[in-house]
């Protein structure tokens, strides 16, 4: 497939601040996830896709035409910025609505993209409310509609479910792999996995302003199984918990914490580790009050990857 | 989308929305504030009637001035400033970036939105310290031809005013406010009265000069005049118009090639 998006030793800076470096990238058609901690450097490369930014070295082009000042290209591009942004005297109607008359829409047609927008989104009852008294999902799924209103070919998403109530998550979720099936190009830019793995199994990891790795997502969980992970639990009988599994082989340290009642685990083989706790807990009807990963997170794979 | 069409929704979009705003209603509020200064002096001089200073007085030698070398400039300021600057801190600079529309469009549109805008505000004041002073001579009005004049001219210092803190605004931020406020009573205010050409280095120098000539025994905007050595109507209106188009196009080309970065870029 032709690829649409193409970067070349993409860097950009702020004054000292690297924002992203050497990034050359082939994107087609599908569902793309951007998947990195914060300050990895995934919105200034969205930012720089859709024109908000000019990179300092390197070249971008979209349709084989490069983006900066190209406003005509515009037409082809819906982006959903991470940041909080509206007309705060306005409502979301009529926001959407100025949205779509920019994208050159007579009133009629406007109107009508306007109303299939905010459908899609589940603001159709608020739409004359003002925007100021939308909820935060509220106004992140205004966000959403103002991306789509002219139905682009190429929609740049940044944190796109961030303060989205469950029900609509799956609700856009959905919404965004129907836009791919209309073989549309979508990036996704997370910084919670999961968030990603149910849009997309394609994803380019960034961080600190560099591509670390892309492809398939299933090479990115295989990295989080096999990172050494750090599991506490909270019981009155922490230390009977951690003799019971102290001889397992998968666990590398653990350390106590007498002021709350609660032991650390190091291992690596989370699943085995959960499978035996759940026995344990079962076996032993062992009162936990709470199980918790410290560094279950992106970060925490970053930093192994990076051999921090 | 052609700029044509662009300007009048930016036009359009924006108008509405200063409408409402918390500004405008502030400035419609301090516009105010002359009326009500002329309202008390005429409520003085008509109950009684030998007192020193009348409601005329204070308009001609007074509340011209605060339009003239304080709201409109102050006003220009704070509308024309913000035409780039709201968009960047408020994070929508996005939305009109984003979208198929030449960026001077965008500036077009947003300053004669506000230019409008600041005209109504400015001239509705104007207008009401008019009629106050002449509300026990309604059919022999003074001053009458000059006050439209006035209208005319204050309007006109409104738009070369806003277009020169537009330009600014494009080019620097909060700075940019600073700046501004030095230029209207700093520069202004002292280089005005410097004689021969170098007064002709302000903005205020080529609106004196069409304000409405009166002779010297007449108090009508005699303090405006003072130490001006006018240039010609036809000169200060042609003076004018270079400077608004070379202002608005310069703010446009910053506007179209400057990278303004919001603050959670990374």
């Amino acid at each position: 497939m032709k690829a649409v998006i193409n970067a070349e030793n993409l860097s950009k800076w702020y004054g000292n601040v690297l924002g992203i470096s050497e990034i050359s990238l082939e994107i087609t058609p599908g569902i793309k996830g951007l998947l990195g901690p914060n300050g990895a450097g995934k919105s200034t490369f969205l930012k720089i896709l859709c024109g908000q930014l000019k990179p300092n070295i390197g070249t971008i082009t979209i349709f084989g035409e490069t983006v900066f000042s190209n406003q005509a290209l515009f037409s082809r591009i819906g982006f959903c910025p991470e940041h909080e942004c509206y007309y705060r005297g306005n409502t979301g109607w009529q926001q959407v609505m100025f949205m779509a008359k920019l994208h050159g829409f007579n009133i009629k047609e406007a109107a009508e993209k306007t109303e299939a927008a905010i459908d899609k989104v589940g603001l159709l009852e608020s739409k004359d409310k003002l925007i100021r008294e939308y909820s935060l999902g509220m106004r992140q799924r205004l966000k959403f509609a103002t991306a789509i209103v002219h139905e682009p070919e190429i929609l740049l998403l940044d944190e796109p479910l961030r303060g989205i109530d469950p029900l609509w998550r799956v609700k856009i979720v959905q919404l965004i792999k129907e836009y791919a099936k209309a073989d549309k190009t979508i990036i996704v830019a997370s910084h919670i996995l999961p968030e990603i793995e149910i849009m997309t199994d394609d994803i380019i990891l960034i961080h600190q302003g560099k591509v670390f790795a892309q492809g398939d997502i299933h090479y990115i969980r295989d990295l989080m199984d096999k990172h050494p992970h750090m599991i506490s639990v909270e019981s009155p009988q922490n230390r009977e918990l951690a003799a019971m599994m102290i001889d397992k082989e998968y666990i590398t340290t653990f350390q106590f914490h007498p002021e709350n009642n609660k032991v650390t685990f190091n291992t690596n083989e989370r699943d085995r580790f959960f499978d035996l706790l759940n026995r344990l807990i079962v076996e032993h009807d062992l009162e936990i009050e709470e199980i918790f990963s410290p560094d279950d997170n992106l970060q925490a794979v970053f930093d192994y990857l990076v051999g921090k | 989308m052609n700029l044509q069409e662009a300007f009048k929704e930016i036009f359009v979009f924006f108008f509405k929305q200063e409408l409402k705003s918390k500004r405008t209603r502030i400035f419609f509020l301090i516009s105010f504030l002359p009326v009500l200064i002329l309202v008390i002096t005429k409520i003085v001089e008509l109950t009684n009637p030998h007192t020193d200073v009348t409601a005329a007085q204070v308009f001609s030698r007074a509340m011209l001035i605060v339009y003239i070398q304080f709201l409109i400039p102050i006003l220009a300021l704070f509308f024309g400033s913000s035409i780039i600057n709201e968009e960047v801190d408020n994070k929508t600079l996005v939305f009109l970036t984003t979208s198929p529309i030449p960026k001077s469009s965008i500036v077009l549109g947003k300053f004669v939105a506000y230019v409008l805008l600041g005209g109504i505000i400015v001239n509705i004041g104007l207008f009401l310290c008019f009629l106050t002073v002449n509300i026990d001579q309604l059919g022999e009005m003074v001053y009458v031809k000059e006050f439209f004049s006035f209208l005319g001219v204050g309007f006109l210092a409104l738009v070369a005013y806003m277009a020169l803190f537009t330009l600014l605004g494009a080019i620097m931020k909060k700075a940019g406010v600073v700046l501004g406020l030095l230029f209207i009573f700093g520069w202004e205010n002292l280089v005005q009265y410097f004689p021969g050409v170098t007064q002709k280095f302000t903005v205020i120098h080529w609106i004196k000069s069409m304000l409405p000539y009166v002779s010297e025994g007449n108090s009508f905007l005699r303090i405006l005049m003072f130490r001006l050595e006018p240039s010609s109507n036809a000169e200060s209106l042609v003076v004018l118009t270079i400077f608004v188009i070379a202002a608005l196009a310069a703010a446009s080309f910053v506007f179209k090639n400057k990278e303004y970065i919001l603050s959670d870029s990374v």
